[in-house]
């Protein structure tokens, strides 16, 4: 914006005593007022469906406020905040999310770089490839979640028949703490491999050439090449894919929500083993109709996303900064 | 066809059963059948007829210029034809129909109520929100106050109460249809197990859920390779629908699932039925279960009228091996719905009309014969075509009648606002023994602390 203002404002000094009043008050609108009004569309919609509702739900974190008597709320003050604090089914829905986080975000990026790094070393048909790796995140996600409970499922999914064949005992993939977990990951790395690929292929395309021809001729294979090229290239790009992904995170629900198919339940399984924070808040608020506590939980969510993006971003300067020297 | 849809009507939902001050219980049913078809009937027929000036129901329901009356429902209504027959009688209502999933329309309609604005003149709501929905009656039309009053000998007792407040005061819904409650069960399982196959014979095994039970552990005895039952959640809200009060002292908020001794027993004979591994512990609604149907994973399954459809569209191959048999007790309910007035809405007179007319017996019959509800009104339950229905694809049972006499005879119970979660409190619980997790007492402790949070 100031470079903006400098631009524009500097060529007209040198006359500006000749200039009308009313030329005068175009260039004060065109140099200083329009520049704001450029990026007002953005400013006025960010705080329309942005941040006032982030504000209200602070209020409403504050209230006791039933879901279908609004406006008939108490003020309650943190009361709110004190019973989470307490509350061992919060905890454990913040424990879940966590897990799920490291068991998403670490395999997916890992897959995900492994796929890239053979896509950028396919010729032929490599749009194709492309593409077909970008389809599983563009499938429906509750398709996706349908099938994989499917093939989750204890008598008759594909997993269980598979293990079969090795004497192994049906699992009931739901009813464990670590199984279900495991289900409800790989439905989501499953979802997320292929796009975060594509990004690092994107990366990985800017690399120059004459590094792995250079390696290549003292004999290093794909898989050091890999190594010792393409991840240190990939240091910015890694970070930011990581803190994406550990953002979005934050908010898993719908593959929890629909893995537990069972009558209304947004519990996350008998035992909440697999209940989330999102899951945890929408319990609360619409299927119990506290709307303040659900709040409450909303803006722990907000604050905890905040700091996991503060700590990403001073990561991604870092390695970008490891980048440049 | 709708059960499908249906399915998630329920399963998407929570709640069971029927709703009811127990005190003001009333039982003036059965014998003014025929009477109460006339009369119910009566708006309907005169919104057939409105060239009879003599008609009074017709009169005040014609709005003097053209107005758009609009509802909301899910699944399968079956409401298209009648809409055009109350158009023609009514040349200045035009009527809007919108048909979301069952999840979607409870949902749209909670936000809408919350927010004050958005909801359709007419919205329909299911049995799995309906006691969430009566506690806040402020948000809907008080159709007492619009002459409903004369509508309730049309209803069996717990359909009516279902949908009134907890004062009793305020009716806020117009039953449409029932679940009713029968047990469905493979007769090849039962001949393989040396039991008998006759649905009269099958119905004398199991006057009580102790006696069913006890079935249950001579059929697993015969090793058919089968369960005995789905899903030990369904054995616990079988017992559960039939008692007086369930979770909340009848009239008041407080929760009593705790020191209920009917709750206890019922959870007590569902964990001597886990015990004794009756159950498939199969979870309903999810893949195992569906294709559960197909293999024959399960002898007996509580089956309400819309289930008959639901085995039908997904084991399509088991035609001929099921029939139907009445429940322990012959009474209960799971699923059905009112058509309620938001009281946001601009047209409260004429959406009662309309709702009146698509709720009356004689619309119920034809919603029947199209797509199969099984209708809530008296008279339309007593009726040739629905009360002598015989379902082929099980046997030719005799559903109609089964489903009729389960509604007729369930009797009321006061569901308090939080019924839903409740019940999923409790069924979360059995499914933990189910799945090994825990013992029973820890899993009833647990569940009761559940409720109370749920409640709180």
């Amino acid at each position: 914006m100031v470079e903006t203002h400098r631009g524009v404002a500097l060529p007209g000094r040198p006359a500006p005593r000749r200039l009308g009043a009313v030329k005068r008050s175009l260039e004060w609108v065109d140099s200083k007022l329009a520049p704001y009004l450029y990026i007002a569309p953005f400013f006025l919609l960010f705080i329309g469906f942005g941040l006032f509702p982030i504000l209200f739900t602070g209020y409403v974190s504050l209230t006791d406020r039933d879901l279908l008597s609004p406006g008939a709320e108490t003020f309650t003050g943190l009361a709110n905040y004190r019973e989470l604090i307490a509350d061992d089914y919060f905890w454990n829905a913040v424990k879940n999310t966590f897990l799920l986080m490291a068991m998403c975000a670490i395999p997916q990026l890992v897959f995900a770089l492994i796929v890239a790094h053979v896509l950028s070393g396919i010729v032929r048909l490599r749009t194709m490839f492309r593409m077909a790796v970008l389809l599983p995140n563009v499938t429906s996600i509750v398709a996706v979640t349908l099938i994989f409970g499917q093939i989750f499922s204890r008598d008759f999914g594909v997993i269980n028949w598979f293990f079969g064949l090795f004497g192994v005992d049906p699992i009931s993939w739901q009813a464990g703490d670590w199984s279900s977990r495991l289900a409800v990951a790989t439905m989501v790395v499953w979802r997320w491999t292929g796009y975060n690929a594509l990004i690092y292929l994107g990366a990985m395309q800017a690399i120059p050439k004459e590094r792995f021809e250079a390696a290549a001729m003292d004999g290093a294979g794909m898989w050091r090449q890999l190594w010792h090229i393409t991840l240190p290239a990939l240091r910015p790009t890694i970070a930011f894919t990581a803190l994406v992904s550990l953002i979005g995170q934050m908010q898993l629900f719908t593959e929890p929500l629909l893995f537990d198919a069972s009558p209304g339940s947004v519990s996350g399984g008998s035992a909440r083993q697999f209940q989330t924070m999102m899951l945890f808040m929408y319990e609360e608020s619409f299927r119990l109709g506290h709307m303040g506590y659900g709040a409450a939980v909303a803006w722990v969510l907000i604050q905890m996303t905040f700091v996991l993006a503060a700590i990403g971003y001073i990561l991604t300067r870092r390695a970008a900064a490891g980048e440049t020297k | 066809m709708r059960a499908l849809r249906r399915h998630f009507a329920v399963a998407g939902s929570v709640a069971v059963t029927a709703v009811v001050l127990a005190g003001t219980g009333c039982s003036k049913t059965g014998s003014s059948a025929d009477k109460s078809a006339d009369k119910a009937a009566a708006p309907a027929a005169a919104a057939k007829a409105p060239d009879k000036p003599a008609e009074p129901a017709a009169k005040p329901a014609e709005p003097a210029e053209k107005i758009k009356l609009t509802i909301n429902n899910f699944g399968v209504f079956g409401y298209k034809p009648l809409y055009e027959e109350y158009q023609q009688s009514h040349p200045n209502i035009e009527i809007v129909e919108s048909v979301s999933e069952y999840n979607s329309q409870h949902s749209n309609l909670i936000n809408h109520l919350a927010s004050g604005s958005g909801a359709a003149d007419i919205e329909a709501v299911d049995e799995g929100f309906m006691a969430q929905l009566k506690a806040r009656p402020e948000q809907f039309v008080n159709l007492l106050d619009l002459g409903a009053a004369e509508l309730e000998k049309n209803y069996p007792p717990f359909k009516w109460q279902s949908s009134i407040s907890a004062d009793g005061k305020r009716q806020i819904g117009l039953g449409t249809d029932v679940g009713g409650l029968a047990m469905c069960y493979r007769t090849d399982l039962f001949a393989k197990a040396k039991l008998p196959t006759d649905p009269a014979e099958v119905s004398a095994l199991w006057p009580t859920w102790e006696k069913y039970v006890e079935t249950g552990i001579k059929f697993k005895a015969a090793k058919t390779g089968a369960a005995f039952f789905d899903a030990a959640t369904n054995l616990y809200n079988g017992q559960v629908f039939q008692l007086d009060k369930a979770y909340y002292e009848p009239g008041t908020n407080q929760v009593i699932a705790g020191s209920n001794p009917g709750v206890k027993a019922a959870w007590d004979l569902t964990m001597k039925a886990i015990e004794q591994g009756l159950s498939a512990k199969l979870v309903a609604w999810q893949p195992d279960w569906v294709t559960g149907f197909t293999k024959g994973s399960f002898a007996t399954i509580t089956c309400p009228a819309w289930m008959n459809g639901y085995i039908k569209e997904n084991a399509p191959t088991t035609s001929g091996k099921w029939n139907i048999a009445a429940v322990p007790n012959a009474a209960g309910n799971w699923g059905g719905s009112w058509l309620t007035i938001p009281a946001q809405g601009k047209h409260p007179k004429e959406a009662y009309e309309l709702a009146v007319f698509l709720t009356a017996p004689t619309q119920q019959i034809k919603v029947f014969k199209s797509v199969g509800n099984f209708p809530s009104a008296i008279p339309a339950i007593h009726d040739e075509t629905v009360a002598g229905f015989k379902n082929p694809f099980f046997n030719d049972a005799p559903t109609g009648k089964i489903y009729g006499e389960s509604a007729i005879n369930l009797k009321p119970q006061f569901q308090g606002e939080k019924h839903g979660p409740i019940r999923k409190a409790m069924e979360d619980g059995i499914t933990r023994v189910e799945q090994g997790r825990q013992k029973s007492d820890a899993a009833f402790a647990q569940s009761i602390k559940d409720v109370a949070r749920a409640a709180r």
